[in-house]
């Protein structure tokens, strides 16, 4: 019988090719071996600080093997992880640290000075630190090198059940706040089983980690690789913003399955000679994130003829739902790229405004792949994860996103429900831009709003009503979004306004002010 | 050691990319890896790297010089002396 959570399935790999080089990159190498030693000595280091399956443990560490490690030694301890963005600030971090309930941290020399600030609030007792610091974390927390964790003997695992708790992955929220997607070994399982078996991953194949832990494009990355006993290789952050570089060494790594968001690949288009370079070595090509623009697409598809390009589709709640595997040549009028038909082992239906099951409509996805909820928050769960609305059996995830049935029984994707947008692959709520500038005294109102962009895929502008009377200069906007926002949510404008305009129905009218906007400037 | 190109790198990112939000920031920490500066401000500094000591980083750069403007000064040197 198959092992049944992510951790049991890497070792197994481990076991079949200890010598073989499992992770590399980043400014080191791991073999497998190395690799789940490593692992065993973090979850024992866990274990013997009571953390307990279900608990969570935070990671806030830059990429590398010893990344890895930590994540595969969290799973191993039976807890789950919460990968933090190494970019992003700290009181957005410690604002997930906190509401996650992470009882313990591994950390990196670099972030090791922000730990306090991290921490405060916070239910941790445990800090494994990578490198030479120690950071003081506080009265009741313990701070032990990672280097000494990873050396500790390996100490019996507690029974980790497929349905318990393996990762909880924060997305931008409505609200104002990150919330935490929840996911289990089960529904993990069910993505990296169906990526296995679809694209024929096996120990011969060189994976591109390209996206950052708490992305979830990391998923097929590691464990999809890690599992069939596949090599991945790391791509650092500065390293995935060199388009011109990474598009040279895709081919001296030898990777075989690249997977990326658009616009990484549309830089290295532009940037890198990809056309010139090719991706000889590179079999298939996964894109997820945003869409892909097709004109760019026609340029990926000449400069990649011998590779399968795959569409990727589906939020972080169902991990990939929906593919499409683009043809050997696109047709010259092709509008979009569509969203393709759902994964063979899941149920999609789309369903219209009286949400009657129509070829039209909100995309509702079901199956094992599905979130187990938001973290912490019963009622998001209960409202975006619900029985069937046709009356059949079994829990359905509304996607929000509004689809249109094609001939060939696909789905073309055409815009969201909400004011949900996507920015370089990154998935952003204008909600939770407008709460943080809201936030700043002098500002009455705040609304953010997205000008479509060929190649980053949406800019943001934020229109602001200041309170009467109280001096506001765009300046002081900009730093209190610096400071709780990850970069790639930072507005690249901001606009003061005395008055909003207002559709009919008393609602903000976004359409005109964006037309207002683009009448009077365009700077990009 | 700071030298001439230290300075003129820290002045560049200061008052090209940072201007409208102070960004001061030392030879040594981190511009892209810590969120401060992304992507296209990392092209127009090899840009102005290019244009300011004729050095192509994008071309034949390591990106692990590329964080720090000690990284990037010591990238332009091994290359200008070659």
């Amino acid at each position: 019988m198959r092992q049944q959570t992510l951790f049991q399935r890497v070792a197994e790999a481990a076991a079949r090719a200890p010598g073989k080089v499992a992770v590399s990159g980043c400014g080191g190498a791991l073999d497998y071996r190395a690799l789940i030693a490593g692992a065993r000595g973090i979850a024992a280091a866990l274990l013997d600080a009571g953390v307990a399956p279900g608990d969570r443990v935070a990671v806030w560490m830059e990429k590398s093997p010893a990344t890895v490690q930590a994540l595969l030694g969290i799973l191993a301890a039976g807890a789950a992880y919460v990968a933090l963005d190494p970019k992003s600030p700290v009181r957005r971090c410690q604002l997930i640290c906190q509401d996650s309930g992470a009882v313990a941290l591994v950390t990196d020399q670099a972030h090791a000075p922000q730990v306090p600030a991290l921490l405060s609030g916070g239910r941790c007792r445990l800090v494994l630190v990578e490198g030479t610091a120690r950071p003081k974390a506080g009265p009741f927390v313990r701070v032990r090198p990672l280097s000494e964790a990873r050396a500790l003997p390996a100490s019996p695992l507690p029974d980790v059940s497929p349905e318990g708790l393996a990762y909880v992955l924060y997305t931008s929220g409505s609200t104002g706040a990150p919330k935490g997607v929840m996911h289990t070994h089960a529904s993990g399982l069910a993505f990296v089983d169906w990526v296995l078996r679809t694209f024929d991953v096996s120990a011969a194949d060189v994976f591109s980690s390209h996206a950052p832990f708490h992305f979830d494009l990391s998923i097929s990355d590691l464990y999809a690789a890690l599992s069939a006993g596949a090599s991945v290789r790391l791509i650092g952050s500065v390293e995935a913003m060199s388009a011109p570089w990474l598009a040279r060494k895709i081919t001296e790594w030898g990777i075989t399955v690249w997977y990326s968001v658009p616009s990484v690949l549309i830089a290295m288009l532009d940037q890198g000679r990809l056309e010139q370079l090719g991706m000889p070595t590179v079999r298939t090509l996964f894109f997820a994130g945003e869409v892909f623009p097709i004109a760019q697409l026609q340029r990926l598809r000449r400069a990649v003829p011998h590779a399968d390009l795959c569409n990727l589709y589906g939020p972080t709640e169902t991990n990939v739902c929906t593919w499409y595997r683009v043809p050997a040549t696109l047709p010259d009028d092709a509008k979009a790229i569509p969203i393709g038909p759902v994964c063979d082992h899941l149920e999609g239906f789309a369903l219209d405004d009286e949400g009657r099951e129509a070829d039209e409509g909100t995309l509702w996805i079901k199956g094992p792949n599905l979130l187990a909820g938001y973290w912490g928050d019963p009622e998001k769960t209960g409202a975006t994860l619900r029985m069937d609305p046709r009356g059949r059996p079994g829990l359905a995830y509304c996607t929000g996103d509004l689809v249109r049935r094609r001939a060939d029984g696909g789905y073309d994707y055409f815009g969201r429900r909400d004011h949900q947008i996507k920015c370089r692959g990154f998935r952003i709520e204008l909600g939770e831009i407008e709460s943080v500038v809201a936030g700043h005294p002098n500002v009455l109102e705040a609304v953010a709003w997205a000008v479509p962009d060929p190649k980053a895929g949406h800019r943001i502008v934020v229109t602001v009503i200041p309170r009467s009377g109280g001096p506001l200069e765009r300046n002081e906007l900009h730093n209190v979004c610096v400071e709780r926002l990850p970069n790639y949510m930072v507005p690249e404008q901001f606009e003061i306004r005395a008055e909003l305009p207002r559709t009919s129905t008393g609602k903000v009218d976004r359409n005109r002010l964006r037309a207002d906007w683009e009448a009077r400037e365009r700077p990009w | 050691m700071v030298t001439e190109i230290e300075s003129e790198l820290q002045q560049f990112i200061r008052e090209e990319i940072g201007a409208s939000r102070n960004l001061v920031v030392n030879e040594d920490e981190p511009l892209f890896s810590s969120g401060r500066v992304d992507s296209i401000g990392l092209l127009q500094v090899l840009d102005f790297i290019d244009r300011s000591y004729g050095v192509n980083l994008l071309v034949d750069g390591e990106p692990s010089q590329f964080d720090t403007i000690r990284g990037l000064a010591a990238a332009v040197r091994e290359r200008s002396h070659a």
